[in-house]
């Protein structure tokens, strides 16, 4: 299991053991124990549960969540909730003399408050969910499928542009449009690897995946290829808007001043491009075969231009 | 000498474990998971222990990992990473040897030599035909499942290959068989082995080589140093010996060859007179074999099978002079055991070769 929110959460749960340390020893402190034949077992089990599943609750939102505002209100709600039900709980195996009577009058007070600040915390947790909804579509296109995305670069894999790419056919052969599709490869990765470490590497590639997905309309989706390779889907778009956009891709990569982990030593990233366009003819397989040979090729001109340019 | 089983702890592989499991977990998979059913735990791993050897584990270990790994992780490009940062860091000193090699063959030959240090659980057969050369690959301990043989023979071309591109600059012309049908992430093929069109490398060919053309093998490398490479392997042998070490290859592999030093010299080879040429006895054999998932029959059919397909594909041979090399009576049985073999018959096989060509 996942321990590691153990030390990022430990005020809350610190919090979370004295809360329920403190309502266990005031109500044996002010009240004694039933003798247990006055036990009623229905009550236990079902007041029981519901106390044991707050708990769950409790624990799967420190889990799942990270330190933040809305973390602490999905907390503090849920505690006071617990504490109410815990209350009750109590009252089936401690019985209180007059002075401690109190106690059952205030026992289900936490808990309205609980709900209310629990509502405050969902509204927020609703309105996070859409500031990261906003962030993720620019990566993605209709369908969403956290399965398929890419763990380094955070962009969708292979596999998801395969999807869209079966889908786009269909539709530019029903519609006669075309779309276009680009590819981006990293020049001299191996060595970058080499020099500064696979970790460096991986920072790189998620940083290079993000200035691509700025320079791209809403409609397309860039994907993580494969190793140092990006593939971007442009529907309804020509080669030529293809190019114009590539133009863009490199002039702002041009501009990234990549940091080397905490080195003020930067790095610029060169890049090989290719785009061709399609018309929904080919098959899922070719159109990939295609698109791989014609980046062979941009290569091997962009190498010989270089040797001559040394020349 | 023994060789080594499949659940002998004699694998110095503890890197390849580490980096395989360090792979993995930046891809959101634990640790425990990924060792789970290998009793050993990813403590035992990164302990640093002074005073005894490096740890070493079983085949079994290594096949388990690996198994564990492509199930838990999507993806699929472990095995080409792992493979692309195998040549020469990983090696240690063998990996200097290897950088100081004349040329490829010269590389190869030490591959072959250092088996169970470089790739211990393949095995490397290098055929000669007609100016080209043929990387043959099998499994080097016993039968694989089909996520490990993917693994592992996905690893063993990209560290292959990788070390090429490394050491001559560019990528000679090279054409890839492979023994399993077409896989779904055919995009790190593209990507990690600059394998983008489906001439150069085919799926579903019951054989497992890569193809290059032997002139390439024997361009000189002029950063080579024959001194250093001559220390590193003193070295290597000093330390073999200080550790005890004394299984050079595994035991699949020296039934292997023995079969087909048999099959060379066209002596008929039983399971008893095997048993007795290693000194065990029939039961045994059969016991040790049945533990690597084998029979006796599957490995001399498999033997067969591959020498029978490459003759076939390569060489062009005719049916009548594979049987006679196989040691066949006459030409029908052998058209029938092709057929039990591969499940097409020879003259399927070379048509759909000569489809494949046009």
């Amino acid at each position: 299991m996942n321990t590691s929110f153990i030390k990022y959460h430990s005020p809350l749960l610190i919090i979370l053991c004295f809360t329920l340390a403190a309502v266990i020893t005031t109500t044996f402190t002010l009240g004694d124990l039933k003798p247990s034949a006055e036990f009623d077992y229905a009550d236990v089990l079902g007041e029981g549960g519901m106390t044991l599943m707050t708990l769950v609750w409790i624990a799967f939102i420190l889990i799942s969540r990270p330190r933040g505002k809305v973390t602490r209100w999905l907390f503090s709600g849920l505690l006071l909730m617990n504490i109410s039900m815990l209350l009750d709980f109590m009252d089936e195996f401690i019985i209180y003399p007059e002075s401690g009577t109190w106690i059952t009058a205030i026992e289900s007070m936490p808990a309205p408050f609980g709900m209310i600040i629990m509502s405050i915390a969902l509204y927020h947790w609703y309105q996070e969910q859409m500031t990261l909804n906003a962030q993720l579509r620019r990566t993605e296109r209709v369908y969403r499928d956290h399965n398929l995305t890419d763990f380094i670069t955070g962009l969708y894999s292979a596999k998801y542009m395969k999807q869209q790419i079966k889908h786009q056919l269909l539709y530019s052969k029903n519609s006669h449009k075309p779309f276009t599709l680009m590819m981006i490869d990293i020049c001299q990765f191996d060595q970058f690897n080499r020099q500064h470490g696979h970790q460096q590497g991986d920072n790189l590639l998620r940083e290079i995946g993000q200035v691509i997905t700025m320079n791209i309309r809403d409609k397309d989706v860039a994907c993580r290829y494969a190793s140092d390779r990006f593939i971007v889907l442009l529907p309804d778009a020509t080669s030529d808007v293809a190019r114009k956009f590539a133009e863009h891709i490199e002039n702002s990569l041009a501009n990234v001043a990549f940091k080397v982990g905490s080195e003020q030593q930067t790095h610029y990233q060169k890049i090989t491009l290719c785009s061709k366009e399609f018309d929904g003819t080919q098959s899922n397989y070719q159109i990939i075969e295609q698109l791989n040979l014609k980046m062979e090729v941009t290569k091997q001109q962009n190498n010989s231009s270089l040797s001559k340019q040394v020349a | 000498m023994k060789g080594y089983d499949r659940h002998d702890e004699v694998l110095n592989t503890q890197q390849l474990l580490l980096s395989i499991i360090d792979l993995a977990n930046q891809r959101g998979a634990h640790p425990d998971k990924l060792l789970k059913g290998t009793k050993i735990f990813y403590n035992d791993l990164t302990k640093v222990n002074v005073n005894k050897k490096p740890l070493s584990c079983s085949a079994n270990t290594l096949l388990t990992v690996i198994e564990n790994c492509s199930k838990l992780i999507k993806g699929n490009e472990i095995s080409f990473l792992l493979g692309r940062r195998y040549f020469p860091s990983q090696l240690g000193l063998l990996g200097q040897a290897f950088m100081n090699c004349r040329h490829l063959a010269d590389m190869l030959r030490l591959c072959q030599c250092f088996q169970l240090d470089c790739f211990p659980l393949m095995n490397l057969t290098i055929k000669n035909f007609n100016g080209k050369s043929y990387l043959l690959f099998q499994s080097a301990v016993g039968k694989l499942s089909h996520n490990q043989q993917i693994f592992i023979t996905e690893f063993m071309l990209s560290a292959l290959l990788g070390a090429i591109k490394y050491r001559c600059g560019e990528l000679p012309e090279l054409y890839i068989y492979l023994d399993y049908p077409q896989v779904e992430h055919i995009e790190q093929y593209h990507t990690h082995l600059n394998m983008s069109n489906h001439k150069t490398i085919k799926f579903e060919q019951q054989i497992c080589m890569v193809t290059i053309d032997s002139q390439k093998l024997y361009l000189p490398f002029n950063d080579s140093a024959k001194s250093l490479k001559l220390l590193a392997l003193q070295q290597l042998r000093q330390d073999a010996q200080l550790n005890n070490q004394q299984y050079p290859i595994s035991f699949t592999q020296q039934l292997i060859r023995y079969i087909n030093q048999c099959i060379a010299t066209k002596v008929d080879v039983s399971q008893e007179s095997c048993a007795q040429h290693f000194g065990y006895s029939s039961a045994t054999l059969k016991r040790k074999l049945a533990s690597h998932a084998l029979n006796y029959q599957g490995v001399i059919d498999n033997i067969r099978s591959q020498q029978a397909i490459f003759q076939l594909i390569i060489c062009h041979d005719s049916n009548e002079k594979i049987a006679d090399a196989l040691y066949f009576t006459d030409v029908s049985n052998f058209r029938k055991a092709f057929k039990r073999w591969t499940g097409m018959t020879p003259n399927s096989m070379r048509e759909r070769l000569l489809i494949a060509l046009n």
